[in-house]
């Protein structure tokens, strides 16, 4: 049975992504994926990125905040 | 073929669906077929199970209770059974008690264990995404059908790739979240831009109506150390004059703020006690003015009674020339007083006469006397009437006399009056002038030319004041205007800095926040070329997949329905839509066509439904804890030849899976059962009757 469907798991997919990335950016997010889904799953992985967007739109919105304080 | 690791051995039910007391059910992990007719509780056994291994897959857990039970308890419990190991697993709910029903797992020894500890792989697929457990459309109202909607979760789950979707969309909701959250934070970022912009043009058009009209007039325009050394020298003069300290640190802004303060602060006080000292002798002059006037109209009524007085007086004196107003009063009482005795003696002279005329008398009857001729008697008495009635010289007078007595005493009277009303005007006259010296504040006797004079100073000095608090406004005009002039310059100066610090803003300012965007926006745009990478990726797995697929759905399809027509089983993949699987049929004829399931009949569309669970249970059951088929009327629209090749088709599964077939067509089932089976890998049970109290009863069908 396995034979019939090699590399149609996840791990294949997941593989099959990582060379196709092209752009350094996303290639390397990618690996920062795939370590995220090892250790702790796809939530894992959708958690770091949420976290990356929560570090920049903390950023974001401490500078929004200071250009309107300023004002 | 490998197979699961346990068999169910036992069930025991209570409480639940149509079960009322509890009932065990010894199964001994073989493959099991209850028969009975509809109604009689053969499904809740089958759906028994399935509850205690998922708990409700659709509604709550309050609908599988049997209400009419009186001990309220709805339990389930299942022991499973493996070569030398055992699990006891028990499903409760008690209402009033619990909101939902509550799972327990023990091990042979009593230890308790998570669902997902025991089960891992079971915990994993879920209720929804079962394919083992099928029930037929007979059951149809709030029970889980046989149904292949969500046949791409189920295959994605045997070809352990569910976690590709399972991360596409999460990237995709992601995206969607993130999206909207950057548009949100660069709207924000524009309306501080947009605020930034608006109060440019606001401080630009102020600095050009300021420039238009500057307070430096022809003047070169100061830099700003000149004006903040102009407001420095300007600020320094007023704390000499006003005796106030200098503010050293302060700005120039605060400092022309402070000399205001001051300005207003000093001359308010000033202007204040010389508008009160003004306002005070301005009170005292009017009053004084007006008393002055009174007084001098006063004296005036007063000479002018004083010579009504003397004229009142010269008249009464030459009235009464020689004589006093008592010697002229007696003298006309004695006039009337002969008067009257005159005229009495007319009278009775008359009414003797009258008397003599009308009698023969010789007396006289007046006085009595006798005379002896009446003639002469008559004659006496006219005589006597005669000299009474003739005029006395003395009584003429007595008219003129009485008007002069008159005429004098109303002059005294008018001179009495005058006399008096004289003596009060001069005590009111004294009592005013000496209320003008209190009010002016001089010495008491003093005259009224000297108030006058007084007067005169008076008005002069109100004059003084008020030139004196004109001078003090004019001077703090002159200030606060050069203040204004200042402020002026200095904003000036202030405009052009904010000018130049909103254009910073607007520029070098923004980077930051425009670079944290940009950074923002990469990530999302690097994200959303991950997901469509894993997309792409997860669908080339997908359609390297599905022509094994395809080719063992229609092994299965075909031997259970020898279709014709529509001889094979298609898998469709939604272009549109990653993840959407649907399955379809096609024919030999036409294969690259493929059909949706309502062109078949009732029989093959049924059978369709099955296939995927048929194909589903035989992948990787080496990895399942418990490879169940869990089947309530299969047969349904099956007629009896092609129950035959489902049996078979059971038979086949059998041999990975443990059954639980649940039929209403016992005779439909039996012999095949006897024919595809071994004996003693099954066991045949049949709901015979069924009792409200009591419950269905269930027993061995003996083979």
């Amino acid at each position: 049975m396995a034979s019939k469907f090699q590399n149609c798991d996840a791990e294949a997919v997941f593989e099959a992504v990582k060379s196709k990335v092209h752009s350094s950016e996303a290639r390397s997010l990618w690996g920062r994926m795939r370590e995220e889904i090892k250790r702790a799953g796809v939530d894992g992985a959708v958690s770091y990125i949420e976290g990356e967007f929560a570090r920049l739109r903390e950023d974001l919105k401490h500078e929004i905040a200071r250009l309107e304080a300023e004002e | 073929m490998p197979t699961a690791k346990y068999r169910i051995a036992n069930l025991r039910v209570e409480g639940f669906r149509g079960f009322t007391k509890p009932q065990t059910f010894d199964f001994g992990g073989k493959n099991i077929f209850i028969f009975g007719q509809n109604g009689r509780g053969k499904s809740s056994i089958v759906e028994a199970i399935r509850w205690c291994l998922f708990g409700a897959s659709t509604g709550t857990d309050i609908e599988v209770r049997n209400t009419f039970y009186q001990e309220q308890e709805c339990s389930v419990s299942l022991v499973l059974s493996a070569d030398g190991s055992v699990l006891h697993m028990q499903r409760d709910f008690r209402p009033g008690h619990d909101r939902e029903s509550r799972v327990t797992i023990r091990d042979g020894t009593g230890k308790a264990l998570r669902a997902h500890e025991a089960l891992p792989q079971l915990t994993r697929l879920g209720p929804h995404e079962s394919t083992q457990v099928i029930f037929a459309a007979q059951h149809a109202a709030g029970r889980p059908l046989a149904d292949i909607s969500d046949f791409g979760s189920v295959l994605c789950f045997y070809l352990r790739l569910e976690d590709v979707p399972k991360l596409f969309r999460g990237l995709r909701a992601l995206h969607e979240e993130r999206k909207a959250e950057a548009d949100g934070l660069a709207k924000k970022i524009e309306e501080a831009e947009d605020s930034y912009r608006g109060k440019l043009r606001e401080v630009q058009a102020r600095l050009e109506t300021l420039s238009a009209n500057p307070p430096w007039g022809e003047n070169p325009t100061p830099t700003g150390n000149e004006t903040a050394q102009k407001i420095k020298e300007f600020a320094g003069g007023l704390a000499r004059v006003f005796k106030e300290d200098f503010p050293s640190k302060a700005t120039p802004s605060e400092l022309l703020q402070i000399g205001e303060r001051w300005i207003e602060s000093h001359t308010t006080q000033d202007s204040a006690e010389a508008h009160a000292s003004q306002q005070t002798l301005s009170r005292v002059l009017t009053n004084a003015e007006i008393s002055i006037a009174a007084i001098q109209r006063d004296r005036v009524a007063l000479s002018a009674k004083d010579a009504t007085r003397s004229a009142l007086e010269e008249t009464l004196r030459s009235t009464l020339a020689t004589e006093t107003l008592a010697s002229l009063e007696k003298r006309v009482s004695e006039l009337e007083r002969a008067q009257t005795e005159k005229q009495a003696r007319y009278a009775s002279a008359s009414q003797a006469k009258k008397t003599c005329e009308d009698h023969e008398t010789t007396d006289c009857p007046a006085c009595g006397t006798h005379f002896p001729d009446r003639a002469v008697l008559l004659e006496a008495v006219s005589a006597q009437c005669a000299q009474n009635m003739a005029g006395d010289k003395e009584l003429g007078l007595l008219p003129a006399l009485r008007a002069r007595l008159l005429s004098c005493k109303q002059a005294r009277a008018e001179l009495d009056r005058l006399i008096s009303a004289l003596k009060e005007d001069r005590t009111r006259a004294a009592a005013a002038l000496r209320e003008l010296c209190k009010l002016l504040s001089t010495d008491a006797s003093s005259s009224l030319e000297a108030l006058e004079a007084r007067v005169s100073e008076l008005r002069s000095e109100v004059g003084d004041l008020q030139r004196q608090i004109e001078n003090a406004e004019a001077e703090r005009q002159g200030k606060i205007s050069r203040i204004r002039g200042l402020q002026q310059e200095q904003k000036f100066h202030e405009y052009r800095d904010r000018i130049k610090q909103l254009e910073w803003k607007l520029g070098p300012g923004m980077e930051d926040v425009r670079g944290l965007l940009v950074d923002y926006r990469n990530l999302l745009a690097r994200l959303e070329e991950v997901r469509l990478l894993v997309e792409r990726a997860f669908n080339e797995a997908i359609d390297s997949a599905l022509p094994a697929l395809d080719e063992m759905f229609t092994d299965v399809y075909q031997r259970l329905t020898q279709q014709q027509s529509y001889d094979l089983v298609r898998t469709y993949r939604d272009p549109e839509r990653t993840g959407a699987l649907e399955l379809r049929v096609a024919s030999s004829r036409l294969p690259a066509e493929k059909f949706p399931v309502n062109v078949l009949n009732g029989q093959a569309s049924r059978a369709l439904h099955l296939v995927p669970y048929f194909v589903f249970s035989r992948f990787q059951p080496e990895i399942m804890e418990l490879d169940l088929l869990l089947i309530d009327d299969p047969s349904e629209s099956f007629d009896t030849s092609h129950t035959g090749f489902l049996v078979q088709e059971l038979a086949h599964a059998a041999k990975h899976a443990q059954l639980f077939v649940a039929s209403h067509e016992l005779e439909k089932f039996e012999t095949h059962i006897c024919t595809e089976f071994e004996e003693g890998s099954f066991a045949m049970f049949e709901v015979d009757s069924f009792d409200p109290v009591e419950g269905p009863r269930v027993v061995r069908r003996q083979i």
